[in-house]
């Protein structure tokens, strides 16, 4: 039976769990439904108008993974993916928790090789995690036009 | 007369993606219809059916393994190919989708490098059958 700890397992050497899974995943996903590069980078990203998405993993275990990028960002990614006629503020949503869904689905297939999971229905959410006690955070470059934050979080706190 | 294909998705995203890459790779002639659930796109289906469908599994109202078993269980509908397309950890449920049907599983992301993988054969036959792509 699968644990949080399939999951929040950390490699030696590494700080982060999953941490090269989660870089290959997040740069196939980008690769192929965005056209785009994603590199894992130790970067910063700039705080100010964000928008975020969260998912929910429900089983074998409880855990999110939280996924936010700069507003604009947002759109150039939607624009890559929709073309620029049908761009709208629902195309940014829905693009956002597509990628979060499919980048989920991904990593937790790697981590959990033939086991089924369950996951909530994506959604965008008003704040990334603060300090949890057990929370990872990675930032992708993504094509030179942005950080992307993904957010790896134990517990499923309500928002 | 066009191929119409079916995309069974609640993402917009992906629905559009999968058009995307299906038009690059040889059904840019197609009618593409799209629905946002198994519900909808059975409606959809029976009204006039397509020639193909493509449909994510999990979905509101009715998801794309009800949608895959009750296209499968009706004589009038059973021949049409079913492509499930899927976040990764349904593909564990491979095996059994294929044993209901399905025409193949292929898990998000994919490419159109892979979507042309999977659906070559079915090409191929609408070339033979219809002159269909020259």
């Amino acid at each position: 039976m699968a644990g949080e700890n399939d999951l929040f397992n950390i490699e030696a050497g590494k700080k982060r769990p999953q941490e090269e899974i989660l870089s290959r995943v997040v740069s196939s996903t980008f690769e192929k439904m965005g056209f785009m590069e994603a590199r894992l980078t130790e970067e910063e990203p700039a705080a100010a108008d964000r928008i975020c998405a969260r998912i929910e993993i429900l089983a074998p275990f409880h855990a999110q993974l939280f996924f936010s990028a700069p507003r604009q960002l947002g759109w150039t990614i939607a624009e890559n993916l929709y073309g620029l006629e049908e761009l709208t503020l629902e195309a940014v949503a829905d693009m956002m928790t597509e990628l979060l869904n499919t980048i989920t689905g991904s990593l937790l297939s790697e981590v959990l090789p033939d086991q089924q999971f369950n996951l909530a229905i994506p959604r965008l959410c008003t704040e990334m995690p603060d300090n949890q006690a057990q929370s990872y955070v990675y930032h992708f470059n993504i094509d030179n036009n942005g950080i992307i934050t993904i957010t790896l979080a134990a517990d499923t706190p309500d928002r | 007369m066009p191929l119409r294909i079916l995309i069974v998705d609640d993402a917009t995203t992906a629905r559009i993606f999968a058009q995307k890459c299906l038009a690059n790779i040889g059904f840019h002639d197609a009618d593409f219809v799209q629905a946002v659930h198994g519900r909808d796109a059975l409606a959809k289906i029976r009204e006039m059916p397509p020639d193909l469908i493509l449909t994510d599994l999990m979905m509101p109202e009715m998801d794309g393994e009800s949608l895959l078993r009750e296209i499968k269980a009706d004589p009038a509908l059973q021949h049409i190919p079913v492509l499930v397309v899927s976040s990764a950890g349904n593909i564990a449920r491979k095996d059994a989708l294929l044993a209901m049907g399905a025409l193949n599983v292929v898990a998000k992301p994919f490419s159109t490098a892979e979507l042309f993988d999977v659906l070559k054969a079915f090409l191929k036959d609408e070339e033979e059958d219809d002159g269909w792509g020259e």
